[in-house]
C-alpha cells in the first residue's frame, strides 16, 4: 500500500504552532504566498483567514504535493485533508473540540457533508462559514471563516471520507471573539492535539484500506521497454497485468514469463501482446477447470486484426 | 448500527421519520435540504462508506414506479419495480449497487403513501390485467424491515389490490412480520441463493445460505409462496458440484408445490458499473477473471455463460416444472 499524505490546513500561525511542534514539522523554504511545513508524509499550510485564502491554500498545497506523473496520467491518490482551527458557538464550552458533520457556506447556502465512517473522538456539529466574524451566534452553528473554502476545493483532490474539519471553540456568548488572543488559540489547539492525533491515525488507517490507483503493476516497465505501447494501450496493459496478478497463484509475471508462455508465436506488436495477455487471463482462470473438464477449450493467443477491439482492459 | 442520520428538512415531522429516529436515539442528526446533497456528490468512496453507512431520510417526488427491465419477468406481461430504499445493508461483491451509486449510505423514502398512490395509478392503467411489482431492485426488501416497517405498510396495501402481485426479494432471515400474518396469495417471497462457497466469498454480511433456506421453510409452512433466485450464477472451477449441491439442498427441503418461480441468470453488469466496481475492488477475483462485453453488458465469455446457465437450468428442471423456471437474460 502506498504511503498516503496528510495535509493539515490551518488559518493562523497560532493554530499551526502546536501541530508543527507535536509532529516535529520543519518549515519549507519556498517562495510562496503561504507558510509551509512538512515532515515525511505530513504537510501543513497556513492559509490566512477567510474562505478564499483557505481555498487557495488547499489548491497550492495540492499542487505542491502531487506527483507530476500522477497528474499526467490523470491518476488520483486519495490523500487526507484535515482543516484544524477555531470557531465560535453560542453555548458550547471554550476549548471544546468539534468534528464537522456539515459545512455550509453562508453566502449561498451550499453545504458539504463530511461522511464519518469511524467513531468520532469528540462531539460533532455543523459549521457555518461566514465572511465576517459573527458575534451574536444566532443558530446552532459553529461559526468559522474557512471550512467551506477548504472543503469545496479539497473535495476535488480526494474522497470526502478523508476530508474532515475539526474546530475548537474559541468564543461564545459569554466570551467574545474580540478577547481571543494568539496565546489562547495556541493553548486550545495544544489541548486538542490528542484528538487531532487520533483523527490522523483513523484517517491514515482508512486511506490505507483503499486500493492504490497510482501503483503500476510490478514489472510493467519490462513490457514498455520491449514494445511500443500508445497511452491507451499502456492503460490496457496495466489493467491486464493487474488482473493477471489477482488471478494467478504465482503473481510474479514479467517479460521472461510472458515470452516463455508465448515462445511458439511471439507477438510483434503491442496490440498483439494485449491480445495474448487477455487470453492468458482466461488460461489462468480456467486452468484448474480445464484439467477436469475437457469440453472447455482455452482459446489460443489471438493475433489482432485491424478493427478488432479488446474489452475490459 | 446507525451513527448518523441525515434528515431532509421537509420530512423532519413525518411520522415515519420520527419513528425511525426514535430507534436510533444516539445517532448524530444532520439536517439537509435534499438527499442528493449528501448522496450524489462525486467525491465519495462507496468502499469506505460501506464500513459505516449513514441513513438518509428523504421524500421522493416522482418516478415512484418504473417499468422493469425486459427479460427479467415472472410470466406477467406488465412488470414494474419501486424502491422505497436505495442501497442494502449487505455487501455482496457482485451487486450492481456498488457501481450504481457513489454513496453507500442508505436512503429511505419515508412517503410510502405516495408510492402506494403511484402503484394504484399504474394498476388503473393496466385495466384489470394483473401486474407484478418488484420491490427489491435497489435494496433488500426485508433486511432493514425492523427499521423501515416496509412490509407492514405495503402488505396491507397489496392486500387491497388483488391484481397487483408483489415480489419481495431478499437474502434476509428477518421474516417475523410475514410469519405473524396470513399469507397473501399474490405475494412472492423470493430468496437469492448461492452455493455456500460463493456466499462466503462474495455475500459479505448476508445470512448463510442454510439460514436462508431455513427461513424459506418456515415461510412455506406458514403458507407463503416462495421464489428461488439463482442469480447471479457465479462461475467457479467446481461450479457443477457447488450448484448441484445447492439445488439438492433447496429442493429436498422445500415443497415444489409452494414454489411460485425459480429464476436463473448468469453474472452480468452494465459496463460503466463494472468499471466503477473494478476500481473499488481491484483485488477481487470476480472482476479480474475472463469477462466479455456484450451489447454494453459485461458477462462471462459466451461459452462459459452457456455452460453454467445450461447446467443450472437442467439441474433445476430435474426438480421443478419448466413453467416455473424463468431465465434472466440481457435486454
Amino acid at each position: 500500500m502506498a504511503s498516503r499524505l496528510i495535509h493539515f490546513v490551518v488559518a493562523l500561525p497560532a493554530e499551526a504552532k502546536p501541530i508543527v511542534s507535536h509532529f516535529r514539522l520543519k518549515p519549507i523554504d519556498l517562495e510562496s504566498p503561504f507558510k509551509l511545513y512538512a515532515s515525511e508524509n505530513r504537510f501543513l499550510i497556513v492559509s490566512g483567514t477567510g474562505e478564499r485564502r483557505s481555498a487557495e491554500a488547499v489548491r497550492f498545497l495540492h499542487s505542491f504535493t502531487s506527483r507530476p506523473s500522477a497528474v499526467l496520467n490523470g491518476e488520483r491518490e486519495e490523500g487526507i485533508w484535515l482543516n484544524v482551527g477555531i470557531g465560535g458557538h453560542a453555548t458550547r464550552d471554550l476549548g471544546e473540540g468539534v468534528l464537522a458533520n456539515k459545512v455550509t457556506r453562508q453566502t449561498d447556502g451550499k453545504s458539504w457533508y463530511p461522511p464519518r465512517v469511524f467513531d468520532a473522538p469528540c462531539s460533532t456539529g455543523s459549521i457555518l462559514t461566514v465572511a465576517r466574524a459573527e458575534h451574536s451566534y444566532p443558530g446552532d452553528w459553529i461559526y468559522d471563516m474557512e471550512a467551506a473554502g477548504f472543503y469545496n476545493v479539497a473535495a476535488r483532490f480526494s474522497t470526502s471520507e478523508l476530508i474532515q474539519c475539526f474546530k475548537v471553540i474559541s468564543d461564545n456568548r459569554t466570551f467574545s471573539s474580540r478577547l481571543v488572543s494568539a496565546k489562547l488559540v495556541t493553548q486550545w489547539i495544544e489541548r486538542a492535539i490528542p484528538v487531532v492525533e487520533h483523527l490522523e491515525q483513523v484517517l491514515f488507517h482508512l486511506a490505507g484500506t483503499l486500493p492504490s490507483q497510482a501503483l503500476n503493476p510490478p514489472r510493467l516497465g519490462e513490457f514498455l521497454d520491449r514494445w511500443h505501447f500508445t497511452v491507451t494501450e499502456t492503460r490496457k496493459l496495466k489493467r491486464l497485468l493487474a488482473r493477471r496478478a489477482v488471478l494467478a497463484a504465482q503473481p510474479e509475471f514479467g517479460i521472461r514469463e510472458f515470452l516463455k508462455d508465448h515462445s511458439e508465436r511471439l507477438p510483434k506488436q503491442a496490440r498483439d501482446v494485449l491480445g495474448c495477455l487477455e487470453s492468458d487471463i482466461s488460461s489462468v482462470f480456467l486452468k484448474p477447470i480445464v484439467a477436469v473438464r475437457r469440453q472447455l477449450v482455452v482459446t489460443p493467443c489471438p493475433v489482432s486484426k485491424k478493427g478488432e477491439k479488446s474489452v475490459l482492459t | 448500527m446507525i451513527d448518523t442520520i441525515y434528515i431532509e428538512e421537509s420530512v423532519t415531522q413525518h411520522e415515519r421519520a420520527l419513528a425511525v429516529c426514535k430507534r436510533f436515539p444516539n445517532a448524530d442528526r444532520v439536517l439537509c435540504g435534499r438527499y442528493g446533497e449528501v448522496f450524489n456528490p462525486k467525491a465519495q468512496n462507496f468502499r469506505l462508506q460501506k464500513r459505516r453507512p449513514a441513513l438518509i431520510l428523504a421524500r421522493k417526488f416522482d418516478h415512484f414506479v418504473l417499468k422493469s427491465p425486459e427479460g427479467c419477468g415472472l410470466g406477467f406481461r406488465r412488470n414494474f419495480y419501486f424502491s422505497h430504499m436505495l442501497n442494502c445493508i449487505y455487501d455482496c461483491r457482485y451487486c450492481f449497487l456498488q457501481g450504481m451509486y457513489r454513496s453507500a449510505h442508505y436512503v429511505l423514502f419515508v412517503n410510502y403513501e405516495d408510492f402506494e398512490s403511484a402503484i394504484e395509478r399504474t394498476l388503473e392503467e393496466s385495466g384489470g390485467e394483473p401486474a407484478c411489482f418488484f420491490s427489491g431492485y435497489d435494496c433488500d426488501s426485508l433486511a432493514f424491515d425492523s427499521v423501515t416497517r416496509f412490509t407492514d405498510s405495503f402488505l396491507a396495501f397489496f392486500k387491497r389490490h388483488q391484481n397487483a402481485w408483489l415480489e419481495l426479494r431478499t437474502k434476509s432471515v428477518a421474516i417475523e412480520t410475514l410469519l405473524r400474518q396470513d399469507p397473501m396469495d399474490h405475494c412472492i417471497v423470493a430468496f437469492s441463493l448461492s452455493p455456500d462457497s460463493v456466499s462466503a466469498a462474495l455475500e459479505h454480511g448476508a445470512p448463510s445460505t442454510a439460514r436462508r433456506l431455513h427461513a424459506m421453510k418456515r415461510l412455506e409452512t406458514r403458507g407463503w409462496k416462495l421464489g428461488l433466485r439463482f442469480d447471479p450464477l457465479i462461475y467457479t472451477e467446481d461450479y457443477e458440484r457447488q450448484y448441484a449441491g445447492l439445488f439438492e439442498k433447496a429442493f429436498n427441503l422445500l415443497d415444489v408445490n409452494r414454489i411460485h418461480s425459480v429464476t436463473i441468470g448468469a453474472f452480468r453488469l452494465p459496463k460503466e458499473m463494472y468499471e466503477r466496481m473494478y476500481r473499488l475492488y481491484p483485488e477481487e477475483k470476480l472482476f479480474s477473471g475472463p469477462l466479455d462485453l456484450n451489447h454494453g453488458t459485461i458477462t462471462y465469455p459466451k461459452q462459459m455463460e452457456d455452460d453454467i446457465t445450461h447446467f443450472c437450468a437442467e439441474a433445476v428442471l430435474a426438480h421443478v416444472p419448466r413453467e416455473k423456471i424463468f431465465s434472466c437474460t440481457l435486454s
